[in-house]
């Protein structure tokens, strides 16, 4: 089945935080979630995050940033809102206020009437891989099923925006859509226009869903980080499966790691893409700088972030190969290829 | 030599019986050439290689890789944890298991 990402795009809030002063604002809950480690990796947690600024919600909040991105994405596809058959959210901390579906409060607000829409809070950062497989299934259930649109929109829980030994979090929305090329293009239309997906793989374990978890405290909702399982037992095997997977899907499509073009990745801290770069032998012009000091780590909207500021910059060009990956809570490994 | 002889008795002799494969000598001089350098310290059956440290998240890309090459297996995700791969001793029993041959 041809599926093309016919478009994407992101939305951010205008309110800025320096990561220096997020970090002393929730020192307490920095030195608590560090606790348990050795002085020497206490130290490391800190070291090499390479995160200057974060972006907080304030007017806007998460379900504005994803509709405003939505709103830009379809408008780059040239798909009316009517012709929208699929809406996947994704969104893994949604703000506390929002209880109600992104999917469906989006397609009332979109004007997208006859879509069918479903949510799910799995996968964190690698919840965009979760959402196209998701995609790619329902369009092959059912061919009415043509044009789907994918969202996130994300702020941690008040006093929650560090996620050390990991990361520190950075308020973001974002939206792909993606559209399905019929078997017969002289019946289907024109040929859709944008990077076709060649493969999705996501590994998940649930055995780790706790290593980063969503907990409930005198009322308040907060992010619990056991940085003890993440040393011990995430990491040791964090960039193994992405490698796997990474493997598994060339192998599958019959290509190589020269084959890639550009690497799309996480902008969780500079030492984790730097981590990501050195187990495939990555150099600093596949895997290049992204705008991470700007928007801090963004969960699953990074990969967007990321893809959009390449497409800005130029450096995506026609039969180029892309090959997105992220890691993220649930725990959850996706690897994405696509062909421009 | 103790350890080259001990090289040769891996599973890429599949006519050799389980008990005779000798799994923790090819690790072992793996281990000690790829995360020890010229340390003339060596890797005891019950070091901590992972949890101390000494092979950390992208060294296991190579350790994982060298073990199923070696003993030609495939580990499932679930298998591989830094638990069940942290000494020598865990990683012969865990080889051992994915040998078996299965009723």
């Amino acid at each position: 089945m041809n599926v093309r990402i016919a478009s994407a795009a992101y939305a951010v809030p205008p309110e800025i935080e320096k990561v220096e002063a997020v970090l002393a604002r929730e020192t307490t809950r920095v030195e608590a979630a560090l606790a348990p480690l050795t002085p020497r990796s206490r130290d490391r947690a800190k070291e090499g995050l390479g995160l200057d600024r974060v972006r907080v919600c304030g007017a806007k909040q998460p379900f504005d940033l994803a509709l405003e991105a939505a709103s830009a994405a379809l408008k780059e596809a040239g798909v009316s809102s009517q012709h929208l058959d699929l809406i996947v959210d994704y969104s893994t901390f949604p703000g506390e206020d929002h209880q109600v579906s992104f999917a469906h409060k989006l397609s009332a607000e979109l004007g997208a009437e006859t879509s069918l829409n479903i949510s799910f809070k799995a996968g964190g950062c690698a919840g965009l891989h979760l959402a196209i497989k998701t995609a790619i299934a329902y369009m092959n259930m059912d061919p009415k099923i043509q044009t789907a649109l994918l969202v996130t929109g994300d702020t941690p829980p008040k006093g929650n925006r560090t996620l050390l030994p990991v990361t520190v979090q950075g308020d973001a929305g974002s939206a792909m859509v993606l559209r399905r090329q019929g078997d017969n293009p002289e019946a289907d239309g024109p040929k859709i226009e944008g990077p076709e997906i060649l493969d999705t793989r996501v590994l998940t374990l649930g055995h780790l869903y706790d290593a980063i978890s969503l907990v409930r405290t005198n009322g308040h909702l907060g992010i619990a980080v056991n940085a003890l399982q993440i040393e011990h037992e995430v990491m040791p095997i964090y960039y193994l499966n992405l490698y796997r997977l990474v493997q598994e899907a060339l192998e599958a499509t019959s290509l190589s790691l020269k084959d890639i073009d550009h690497f799309i990745y996480s902008n969780i801290s500079q030492r984790d893409r730097e981590g990501f770069g050195r187990i495939l032998g990555l150099n600093d012009t596949k895997l290049p700088v992204t705008p991470m000091t700007e928007y801090g780590h963004t969960f699953a909207s990074d990969l967007i972030i990321n893809y959009v500021t390449l497409r800005r910059e130029g450096k995506i060009r026609p039969g180029q190969l892309l090959l997105f990956a992220s890691a993220g809570i649930g725990f959850t490994w996706g690897v994405t290829l696509a062909r421009v | 030599m103790a350890d080259e002889a001990a090289l040769k008795n891996t599973a890429d002799d599949t006519s050799m019986s389980l008990e005779i494969i000798d799994i923790k000598a090819p690790v072992r001089q793996y281990v000690q050439e790829n995360f020890y350098g010229a340390s003339p310290q060596r890797v005891a059956d019950g070091t901590p290689l992972i949890t101390s440290g000494i092979i950390d998240s992208i060294g296991m890309i190579g350790l994982v890789a060298f073990i199923e090459e070696r003993f030609k297996i495939e580990f499932q995700p679930t298998e591989i944890n830094a638990q069940g791969l942290d000494t020598l001793d865990r990683i012969e029993a865990l080889v051992r298991r994915k040998l078996e041959p299965r009723p």
